[in-house]
């Protein structure tokens, strides 16, 4: 199998005022058609990036080097409208927040043809049919009737299923979803898990799959790729990164886990955990070696490093932390 | 353990909330809390814990029901401080970027939670009305039951002293709930109520601080009510749980007794739709349907 999206190589860093603060580092990844690529990581670890560096959302003044091939050819090569032939056309990408990444304000029928009408250069009247047939995969009932309603009329897991037929509306060959269930509760994100696995196998969609929650990971992606500082530490078929990891990070992560193989079973597991090791690792081991530094200089300091802390706190808002 | 006087008394609580039509947020809660036991209240969006949660603190005033502490009736709050004795009751909220005063040094807001505890100690002519539980004197908590000193506080967390001095901002999220919950127990609470405390959390730091919270919160003696939507995390720190759908309790009972065995039809359908981190490449159940959800509540 060859895979639909490479990226090979990437690195990202931003400059600021103490010179270019490093987002990621040489990342790799491959997706193939019919195959969901997982990519997981904590706050800041740089798997949101990843994903919006591939669709050209990378932060503005990102110094970006290395290669994201679709289909042959180097999507950091294209820039301005040829990249918004690219975007939604072959490339769909779902959010983790429905109520934000929808339009509050446009019906679901506008939201659901325009970027078919602009990509495909089809009748208002096709496009309509192609966003009742997007709907019905989606298991959004209702038919022409639904494309009138606003999003508030619907609930979260419906939204998600909107946002994912809005994703899907164009057939891209991949698909980049981002905490797609993250904001949902855990009944409906069953629905949602299932439905995109379904559309995984039935359309031969390549998925970019990029969560922190390992339990939504282990249930749907086939590959699992571990992130950490910006860096892939691990990647591997899903059941070898769970039942047999090579990292020892990736290792320290299913530790902490309750269900985890290797994690926590009982409460005898937590109280064995609280006694070993490093108490907040993972957290951010940065944060908590600068702080020590900040502790010592005094307030003025602690002062200093509040204000960069609020920096990093902007970036790691792009990582769709858990609500 | 049931046997044991209960701290508070939750009694066919409802709570209404206005609008066109009004919410009926919670349609009659009752439960008791007793000191030195973890109770997990578990639940999905809008079925009423944190609701339950604002009942319990004062913030909402239920429509009826009666919310009992140490045997006294808990009113809400009005607008002036709330009532001395009331602070026996405290909370850790979800989100560590607001828990915390962000304008104020952790050391001094730990210093709010001891002074607390020293004014109702004088009103109280001497001790406060906790006690330690026999099982916990015995724990390593136990020795010295009751920092005195902000900076003991943030050790016993498991941060530096050092750190007194330091803003909010300058600690990571699994941190600042550490301080938040240092903050509450230096009150010297009876109960301590924890609405959704490890969520906006990483995975690998949300079990260290539930533990934290329930082991620190058992060795005073204090009863911890540990609200969450997830409940891979609460079933390892529960001793009882209570599960919400639609403003009701349908089920409670020892965790394990729940967790293994659930007899609610919605009890069934949450946990059978949590993934569960193992690699099978299993999908979680997805539920048909909540007809059945209606049930009379299960009690173990």
């Amino acid at each position: 199998m060859t895979a639909i999206l490479r990226i090979e190589h990437l690195s990202l860093g931003i400059p600021g005022e103490d010179g270019v603060t490093p987002i990621l580092d040489d990342v790799s990844l491959a997706v193939e058609a019919g195959q969901v690529q997982g990519l997981a990581g904590e706050s800041g670890s740089g798997k949101t990036i990843t994903g919006l560096t591939v669709i050209g959302l990378e932060p503005a003044k990102s110094q970006v080097t290395g290669r994201i091939w679709l289909d042959g050819e180097d999507l950091l090569q294209i820039t301005g409208s040829a990249l918004n032939a690219i975007r939604g056309q072959r490339v769909g990408t779902v959010f983790q927040d429905p109520s934000t990444s929808l339009h509050p304000q446009l019906t679901i029928g506008a939201q659901l043809t325009d970027h078919v009408r602009y990509h495909l250069k089809v009748s208002k009247a096709e496009a309509a049919d192609r966003a009742v047939a997007a709907l019905d995969r989606v298991g959004v009932s209702g038919g022409a009737a639904t494309l009138r309603r606003y999003p508030h009329e619907f609930s979260g897991g419906q939204r998600q299923r909107i946002a994912i037929a809005i994703a899907l509306a164009c057939e891209p060959a991949v698909l980049i979803a981002d905490e797609p269930t993250t904001a949902l509760d855990v009944t409906i994100q069953a629905g949602v898990l299932a439905l995109i696995r379904s559309l995984v196998d039935s359309l031969g969609l390549a998925v970019l799959f990029i969560t922190h929650d390992l339990g939504v990971m282990s249930a749907v992606a086939d590959r699992v790729a571990v992130m950490r500082h910006g860096r892939i530490v691990e990647n591997g078929p899903r059941h070898q990164v769970f039942t047999a990891p090579t990292n020892a990070y990736t290792r320290e992560l299913l530790a902490a886990l309750p269900g985890a193989p290797g994690g926590l079973q009982s409460r005898a597991d937590l109280a064995r955990m609280s006694l070993s090791g490093e108490d907040e690792q993972g957290d951010d081991p940065e944060d908590g070696a600068e702080a020590v530094g900040a502790a010592a200089t005094g307030t003025a300091r602690s002062d200093k490093h509040g204000a960069s802390d609020a920096d990093l706190d902007t970036k790691r808002g792009q990582d769709g932390e858990a609500p | 353990m049931s046997k044991a006087v209960p701290v508070i008394s939750v009694r066919d609580i409802e709570v209404e909330y206005p609008g066109h039509p009004p919410v009926k947020a919670v349609r009659g809660v009752s439960f008791d809390l007793v000191g030195g036991e973890v109770v997990g209240l578990v639940g999905e969006s809008g079925c009423g814990k944190s609701t339950m949660a604002r009942v319990l603190t004062g913030l909402v005033a239920p429509s009826a029901g009666r919310v009992e502490y140490q045997g006294l009736e808990l009113r809400a709050l009005g607008v002036g401080r709330r009532p001395l004795a009331d602070t026996g009751i405290q909370m850790v909220f979800q989100d560590p970027g607001s828990s915390l005063n962000p304008r104020r040094r952790v050391g001094a807001q730990i210093q709010d939670g001891l002074d607390l505890a020293a004014k109702r100690r004088a009103r109280a002519g001497g001790r406060l009305g906790d006690k330690l539980l026999p099982d916990a004197a015995g724990s390593p908590d136990a020795a010295a039951s009751h920092p005195a000193t902000p900076g003991e506080w943030l050790e016993r967390v498991g941060l530096d002293r050092k750190d007194a001095p330091r803003f909010p901002r300058s600690f990571s999220g699994g941190q600042r709930q550490r301080i938040a919950t240092a903050r509450a127990l230096a009150a010297e609470p009876n109960v301590l109520i924890g609405d959704e405390p490890i969520s906006a959390l990483d995975a690998s730091t949300q079990a260290k601080v539930a533990y934290l919270m329930s082991r620190l919160t058992v060795s005073q003696g204090a009863a911890l009510l540990f609200i969450s939507h997830d409940l891979s995390v609460v079933r390892l720190i529960a001793d009882r749980l209570l599960v919400m759908w639609a403003g009701r309790i349908v089920e409670s009972g020892p965790t394990q007794e729940v967790w293994s065995h659930p007899g609610h039809p919605y009890t069934k359908t949450l946990l059978a739709a949590i993934p569960t981190p193992d690699g099978s490449g299993r999908l979680p159940t997805v539920p048909t349907g909540q007809s059945d959800f209606d049930a009379p509540p299960v009690i173990h």
